[in-house]
């Protein structure tokens, strides 16, 4: 036979024999990992709330359309899954995708969390999972400034140590969190997400649902509008900037041109500038370059 | 070469980790913990033997020039199988693991044995050296990553699998200060470092 039809036929093969294997597997498996999913999230539940032992499920939509479930227990407390990945405005994890399950009571208030999914590095991002960490969320809610102290002085989190970015998402995702319960989850019955029409912001604070039809959202502290939480940031990237011309080669060499005469101009500038001070002159070696 | 010796050489003539030097990113990455390098080492373990029994049985029928693609698409196959049947039958193993499996498949312990062992002899010698290299590689881990995490957290973890934790705590974190550093990276290289001239001192010590 020619070698290399021999080559093809034998990876096509090999290939074929592999694909076969995992659609097996696949099916063998999926669900029973989906399930395995599922009970790992009740579990969560049962720990922060031990008392709940049959709790409502249900589904909610997230800022990024990421299905949030809610599970509600006796006395107005609810359970209810939130990602790194359900809010844009939430601080990237180290690694993957941080997926969180932070019990509530009716004001906001944390009762307990547990993170239920992390692929943060092993001996350090993945202590998030720590009730050493997680024990200072307790208690905390919306009002908190949720920065991690080595950000912001007055934040509420101790960061961990060698750790911060996961820190930083998982404090970020929690507050985050919170916003979303109060937006889409506090108050209402069950059904999430009040209408667009629906002025009365669903549960500020504990005041069940002011006086339907009054527009003003009184007494509301500086709230924004609730109802779904949008993001009105920017695209980061604008596609109309580089739709008529790319830059090429030849351009790169003209920008950097352009960019290395500004930077001499603005140097010299500077060292004009120290040197009519009255100090002694100074070589106009750089100082850390500004 | 006897039987034993196929064996015992992954052990300490041809420690993949600190003779053969190959697999050095899960060696460095995950050896955090004590118990972290003992997953791993497991984990590569099994798909070691996996792969050195298919590739040992399959090796005939590869032409040569194809030999290396072929046995990467076993390799993944296998990784990827384990992957899915652990996390279906044993999620909680598969939460502490998890992170770990998807590097085997490149981890090149697995493709440089393959490639230098399992396609040149037969099934029961590559067995052998897939629990051999397997078992040798696990070791150095799991002592790699007690010593990183000693002297980086105070403490080293033996076991870990649902609520069961054995975990020692060697000094306080609060009278002695922790070198954090030994859990980072730069801590991975200058241990296996020393762990590297330990070895060779001790080898030429004896050949003297």
């Amino acid at each position: 036979m020619n070698p290399m039809i021999k080559m093809v036929l034998t990876l096509a093969v090999i290939s074929a024999g592999a694909a076969a294997a995992l659609s097996a597997a696949n099916r063998l498996t999926a669900d029973k990992i989906k399930a395995a999913a599922e009970a790992k999230a009740a579990r969560a539940v049962l720990k922060i709330f031990p008392d709940c032992t049959a709790p409502v499920k249900s589904e909610a939509k997230s800022p990024t359309g990421e299905a949030v479930v809610v599970y509600r227990c006796p006395q107005e407390r609810l359970c209810f899954s939130f990602s790194s990945a359900s809010d844009k405005s939430i601080s990237r994890p180290y690694s993957g995708v941080i997926r969180a399950m932070i019990g509530v009571d009716g004001k906001g208030e944390i009762l307990g969390m547990r993170i239920i999914a992390q692929t943060e590095t092993p001996g350090l991002g993945n202590k998030i999972v720590e009730d050493k960490f997680l024990g200072q969320f307790k208690g905390k809610s919306e009002k908190s400034n949720w920065k991690v102290k080595k950000d912001d002085p007055t934040g509420a989190i101790d960061g961990l140590s060698g750790a911060t970015i996961s820190s930083r998402a998982v404090t970020s995702l929690v507050g985050a969190a919170l916003k979303f319960y109060r937006a889409q989850l506090a108050g209402n019955g069950g059904s999430a997400s009040a209408g667009p029409g629906d002025a009365s912001p669903a549960g500020c604070g504990d005041a069940p649902a002011a006086a339907p039809g009054a527009a003003a959202p009184a007494g509301c502290g500086d709230a924004p509008a609730a109802g779904p939480v949008r993001d009105n940031r920017r695209p980061v990237v604008n596609p109309e900037r580089f739709k008529d011309r790319r830059a090429g080669f030849s351009d790169a060499r003209r920008i950097l041109k352009q960019e290395e005469a500004r930077r001499r101009v603005k140097a010299r500038s500077v060292e004009a500038e120290r040197n009519g001070r009255p100090v002694k002159p100074q070589a106009p070696a750089p100082e850390g370059g500004q | 070469m006897s039987k034993m010796r196929l064996f015992t050489d992954g052990f300490w003539r041809e420690n993949p980790s600190m003779v053969l030097l190959l697999g050095m990113c899960p060696t460095l990455a995950v050896t955090t913990s004590a118990f972290n390098g003992l997953g791993m080492g497991m984990a590569t373990l099994l798909v070691l033997l996996g792969s050195n029994i298919v590739i040992s049985a399959i090796a005939g029928i590869i032409p040569k020039k194809v030999r290396i693609p072929s046995y990467i698409v076993v390799i993944a196959t296998l990784v990827t199988m384990v992957d899915m049947f652990m996390a279906a039958y044993s999620p909680d193993l598969h939460s502490a693991l998890g992170l770990f499996i998807p590097l085997i498949v490149v981890n090149c312990i697995i493709l440089g044995r393959a490639e230098a062992f399992a396609s040149r002899n037969r099934i029961l010698p590559s067995i052998l050296d897939a629990l051999g290299m397997g078992l040798g590689f696990t070791l150095t881990l799991f002592v790699l990553g007690g010593v990183r995490e000693i002297l980086g957290n105070g403490t080293i973890t033996i076991f870990e699998y649902k609520d069961f934790i054995l975990r020692f705590l060697v000094f306080s974190p609060d009278a002695v200060s922790p070198i954090l550093v030994m859990i980072l990276a730069p801590g991975a290289f200058i241990t296996l470092g020393f762990f590297i001239a330990l070895k060779n001192y001790i080898d030429n010590a004896r050949s003297a």
